[in-house]
C-alpha cells in the first residue's frame, strides 16, 4: 500500500508518452478502491462454489444408488424436485454462473481498478451488479428445480431470467466496467483488461442471440420455444455452449492469470507479446470452433468440419498461455513449494494446458466418434472447470483474502491442505470418469463377427461403469472437503479483521496530464521506388496503430470484429444455404397432445440423459434404427439431441417402442421394467392432471416462430388433445393398465415418445415433393 | 432474385477457404505487430500490474 508518487504513478511506456509541459508541475488527483464489492463478490464465489460442488454430489450419488443402499427409497426422495434431470442443470448453472461468475467478477473489480488506477466508475453500478447477479442465480435455484427451464444446455434459465440476465451483465457491469476504462488513470491497457473486454461484449452477444425466444403469453405459465428449431436451433446452441466455455470460462480466467499470477509470483509475465497473440488468436478462433460439438449429427458436414479445423487450431494459442503461465514463474519454483497461491495456480494452468490439448483432440471427428454421448466429456469438462477454474478461483481467494480483509491468512497450513485434498479430489473424480467414458464408448460400438452389437442391451453399458461412479462420489466428495476446509480458512481470516477497514488513498495523474504526442507521421527513407511504395513503408511502420490502440471503445469494437467473423463465415450460411436442411413432406407439426408432452420432456430434463440423435455410424442404427435426418426436426422448438447418453437414444422411439402401457408401467417404476436401470421412478406423472386450457397458448407461441398451425388446429386443440388422450388410455386400459391415467401428464408424454421418428415412415401426402426449400 | 436467393444458392467451402485466409491474415499481422514492439515498451506494460503496493 502506498501513496503513489508522481514519479512512480506514471511510467514510462515509450509510446510516445510525454508530459503536456515539462515545465507545468503534473496535478495528481486522489481516489480509493472500492474493496468492500470485491469482499462481496469473493463471500458469494465461496457459498455459491460449495452450493455447486454440494448439487453435484448429488447428482453424482443418485447415478451410482438410484435406491439409497438399504432402503427402497429413491435417491431423489421421491421427490420431482429433486430428480437428476432437474438437478444436473441447477449443478452446472451455479458451478457456471455463480461459483466462477462471482470468481470472475471479484478478479475484474479487484484487478481493474488498479490496473486503471482508479475507483470503479460507479458504486451504484457496483452494487447493483452483485445484488442482481445474486437475484438471478437465486430465481435460477428456484425455476430449475420446479421444471422451469427452456431446455437448452447452459442456456435453461427461462426468458425473464435471461432479460434480467443481459440488464445486469450489460447495463450494470459492461457499463460500469467500460466508464471505469474510459476514467483510467494508466494509459496502457494492460493484457488483462482485453481478456475483460472480449468476456464482456462476447457473452452478451451469446446470450441474446441464443435466447431469442418467442414466450407463452400466459398469467401463469412461466414458458417460452426459442426462434430457432431443429438443426439450427442445435447450431445456435453450441455457438453459445462452446463459447459460454471459451468467454465465461476462459479468457475471464486468463484475464484473471494474466493479473494474478505476476502478482503471487512478484514477477511480470513471462512474455508480453505471447499474451498478445494468446489473446488475439483465442479471441479469432475460439468463436468457430462450436459445431464440433455436432460431430455425425443432422448438422451439414461443413460446418462441422470447420469446427473441427479451427478447433484444431486452437491448441496453439491454448498452449501459448499455458506456456507463457508456467514460465512466468522461472526463477521464482522455489516459491511454489512454500506459497499454497502457487500451487493452486501451478496446478491451475496445468489443467488448462490438458483441457485445451484434449479438447481439440476430441473434436477431431475419428476420436468424437466414440467419445461423443459419453462420460469422456464428463471428465473433460470436470478437469477444465474444477482443475482450470476451481484451482484459479481457489488461488485468487487466498491471495486476496489477507488483502482485502487487512490481515494474515489464517492458516497456510490449511489452505496448502486445502490445495492437497482439491487436487486428489479431481484425480479421484476424473480418472474412473474417462474410464467410464472410454469403456461405455468401446461398449456401444462392439459388434461381434457375425455384425451383431456384442452389447445389445443399452442396460449393460450402464451397469459395466457404475463403479467408476462409486469412485466418482468418493472424489466429489473429497473436492466438497477441501473447500470445506477453505471456508474455515476464510472465516477464521475474516474474524480477524480490523474493527475498521483502512482506506488508502492512492494519487495518480490524470489521463489528460499525460497527453500523448505519437509526433508527426513518419517519412519513408527509401531511395528509388515509387511514390506508392513509400505510401507502404510509411504505413508498414504502424503509426496509425498506436492511438488506437489505448482506446477502449476502439479496442473493444476491433474484439467485436473478431469475433463477429465467424457469424459471417459460419452462422449465416448454415442458415440460408438451401441444401443444408432438406425438408421431409411427411413431417408435420406436433398434435396438441403431443406438444404438451414434449414440453415435459423438456421441462423433466429428459435430454440429460437421453439423446435424440441417430448418427449415420453402424453400432448406432443397429441399436436404434435408421440414422436422424436434418429434416426431421423442423419444428423442434427447441431441439433436444443432448449430449450425454446414461440412458438410450429415444430419436426411433416411437418406432422401436409404441406400447402405450410399457411406457407408463416404466414411468411408474423403471425398474419394474428394466431391473437394474438407474433411471428414477416418474410416480407425479401419473397423478398430475393435463393443463389442457393451457394448450391454445402454447401453440399460439409456437405459430409466432413458424410452425404452421392453422386457427382452426388452434380452436379445436382442447379437443382434439382430449380425443388422442382417450386413445392412448384406451390402450393402456386394454393392455391391462392403470384406468385413470386419461386426463394425467404421462399420456401427453407417452404421446410424444410415441411419436418421435415416425414421421419418415408415413406415407407420402399425394401432392408433396420428397425435396423442397428449407425453412426459413 | 435477391440476395437472399442467391446466397442460398452458394457452394459453404467458399466460407471455409474465405474464413481460413482472414484468420491467416489477422495472425500474419498481430505477430508483426506483436514483435516489431521495443522491449522497454513491452516490459513497461507487463510490469503494471506489479507497480501497486510498491
Amino acid at each position: 500500500m502506498q501513496t503513489a508518487s508522481a514519479g512512480a504513478s506514471t511510467p514510462e511506456l515509450d509510446l510516445g508518452t510525454r508530459p503536456k509541459s515539462a515545465l507545468r508541475p503534473i496535478e495528481m488527483e486522489s481516489f480509493v478502491y472500492d474493496d468492500a464489492v470485491v469482499r462481496k463478490f469473493t463471500l458469494a464465489m465461496y457459498v455459491w462454489s460449495i452450493v455447486a460442488f454440494l448439487v453435484g454430489l448429488i447428482a453424482a450419488l443418485q447415478l451410482a444408488f438410484p435406491i439409497i443402499p438399504g432402503t427402497t427409497i429413491p435417491s431423489n426422495f421421491g421427490l420431482e424436485y429433486l430428480t437428476f434431470g432437474r438437478l444436473r442443470p441447477l449443478h452446472t448453472n451455479a458451478a457456471i454462473f455463480a461459483f466462477a461468475g462471482n470468481a470472475i467478477f471479484a478478479a475484474v473489480y479487484y484487478s481493474t481498478q488498479r490496473l486503471c488506477k482508479t475507483r470503479m466508475w460507479s458504486d451504484l453500478l457496483s452494487n447493483l451488479h452483485f445484488w442482481g447477479w445474486q437475484l438471478i442465480i437465486l430465481s435460477a435455484a428456484l425455476t430449475l428445480p420446479f421444471g422451469i427451464t427452456q431446455g437448452k444446455e447452459y442456456a435453461e434459465l427461462e426468458w425473464p431470467i435471461d432479460v434480467a440476465i443481459a440488464v445486469v451483465w450489460l447495463g450494470f457491469f459492461g457499463t460500469n466496467f467500460f466508464m471505469t476504462l474510459y476514467h483510467r488513470r494508466e494509459r496502457h491497457m494492460y493484457v488483462a483488461l482485453w481478456f475483460y473486454i472480449a468476456t464482456i461484449v462476447t457473452v452478451t452477444l451469446l446470450h441474446v442471440f441464443n435466447n431469442l425466444v418467442s414466450p407463452v403469453l400466459s398469467g401463469t405459465l412461466v414458458k417460452s420455444y426459442p426462434i430457432y428449431a431443429g438443426v439450427q436451433d442445435a447450431f445456435m446452441q453450441w455457438w453459445y455452449g462452446h463459447n459460454a466455455v471459451a468467454f465465461f470460462l476462459t479468457t475471464p480466467f486468463l484475464g484473471l492469470m494474466y493479473y494474478f499470477l505476476p502478482k503471487a509470483a512478484e514477477r511480470p509475465v513471462f512474455s508480453y507479446r505471447l499474451s498478445i497473440l494468446h489473446f488475439w488468436s483465442l479471441v479469432f478462433i475460439y468463436i468457430w470452433a462450436g459445431p464440433h460439438h455436432l460431430h455425425y449429427t443432422a448438422l451439414p458436414d461443413w460446418a462441422s468440419s470447420l469446427g473441427m479445423l479451427f478447433s484444431i487450431m486452437l491448441w496453439m494459442p491454448s498452449w501459448g498461455g499455458m506456456i507463457n503461465g508456467l514460465l512466468t514463474l522461472r526463477g521464482a519454483w522455489n516459491k511454489v513449494s512454500t506459497d499454497p497461491v502457487l500451487k493452486f495456480f501451478v496446478v491451475g494452468i496445468t489443467f488448462y494446458g490438458m483441457a485445451t490439448f484434449e479438447g481439440p483432440l476430441l473434436s477431431v471427428k475419428s476420436v468424437n466418434m466414440l467419445s461423443h454421448y459419453t462420460d469422456w466429456t464428463i471428465a473433460h469438462v470436470h478437469a477444465g472447470a474444477l482443475g482450470w477454474n476451481g484451482m484459479m478461483s481457489f488461488g485468487m481467494m487466498y491471495w486476496l483474502l489477507p488483502r482485502i480483509f487487512q490481515t494474515k491468512l489464517h492458516s497456510q497450513k490449511l489452505a496448502t491442505a486445502h490445495f492437497w485434498l482439491a487436487t486428489v479430489g479431481i484425480l479421484l473424480y476424473i480418472v474412473p470418469i474417462y474410464v467410464a467414458g472410454v469403456t461405455q464408448g468401446l461398449m456401444w460400438r462392439a459388434v461381434d463377427e457375425n455384425g451383431q452389437l456384442m452389447y445389445g442391451n443399452f442396460l449393460e453399458t450402464i451397469t459395466a461403469i457404475l463403479p467408476m461412479y462409486y469412485l466418482r462420489a468418493i472424489g466429489g466428495t473429497v473436492f466438497l472437503l477441501g473447500a470445506a476446509v477453505g471456508g474455515y480458512n476464510f472465516y477464521m481470516t475474516w474474524r480477524s479483521r480490523p474493527a475498521k477497514y483502512e482506506e488508502v488513498v492512492h494519487r495518480a495523474p490524470p489521463l489528460s496530464a499525460t497527453e500523448i504526442h505519437d509526433g508527426p507521421k513518419p517519412k519513408s527513407k527509401l531511395v528509388g521506388v515509387s511514390n506508392t511504395g513509400k505510401a507502404l513503408d510509411e504505413f508498414s511502420s504502424m503509426w496509425w496503430h498506436r492511438p488506437w490502440e489505448r482506446m477502449p471503445f476502439k479496442f473493444t469494437v476491433y474484439t467485436i470484429i473478431a469475433v463477429a467473423i465467424a457469424s459471417l463465415f459460419e452462422i449465416i450460411p448454415t442458415f440460408l444455404i438451401r441444401s443444408n436442411v432438406p425438408t421431409i413432406a411427411t413431417v408435420t407439426p406436433y398434435t396438441p397432445l403431443e406438444l404438451y408432452g414434449r414440453d415435459i420432456y423438456v421441462a423433466e430434463g429428459c435430454y440429460n440423459c437421453h439423446s435424440q440423435m441417430i448418427r449415420p455410424i453402424l453400432p448406432e442404427t443397429k441399436r436404434y434404427g435408421e440414422y436422424s435426418k436434418p429434416g426431421e426436426f423442423v419444428y423442434d422448438h427447441p431441439f433436444q439431441w443432448g449430449s450425454r447418453r446414461i440412458g438410450p437414444d429415444l430419436a426411433r422411439e416411437g418406432v422401436s417402442r409404441p406400447q402405450e402401457n410399457w411406457h407408463a408401467l416404466h414411468f411408474e417404476n423403471p425398474d419394474q421394467i428394466s431391473p437394474g436401470t438407474i433411471m428414477p421412478p416418474y410416480p407425479w406423472l401419473l397423478e398430475k392432471k393435463i393443463d389442457f386450457a393451457s394448450i391454445p397458448t402454447r401453440m399460439l407461441a409456437l405459430k409466432r416462430v413458424g410452425v404452421p398451425y392453422t386457427e382452426e388446429e388452434r380452436d379445436n386443440a382442447v379437443k382434439s388433445a382430449k380425443a388422442q388422450a382417450k386413445q392412448i388410455s384406451d390402450a393402456i386400459i386394454s393392455a391391462n393398465g392403470r384406468a385413470d391415467l386419461e386426463d394425467k401428464e404421462v399420456v401427453a408424454l407417452i404421446a410424444y415418445l410415441k411419436r418421435l421418428g415416425t414421421d419418415i415412415y408415413k406415407p407420402l401426402p399425394a401432392d408433396a415433393k420428397t425435396e423442397t426449400v428449407a425453412q426459413q | 432474385m435477391n440476395f437472399k436467393e442467391i446466397f442460398s444458392l452458394t457452394n459453404a467451402g467458399l466460407f471455409s477457404e474465405i474464413s481460413l485466409v482472414i484468420f491467416l491474415g489477422v495472425f500474419v499481422a498481430i505477430s508483426v505487430r506483436a514483435f516489431t514492439r521495443s522491449k522497454q515498451e513491452m516490459n513497461a506494460a507487463s510490469n503494471l500490474p506489479l507497480e501497486e503496493g510498491k
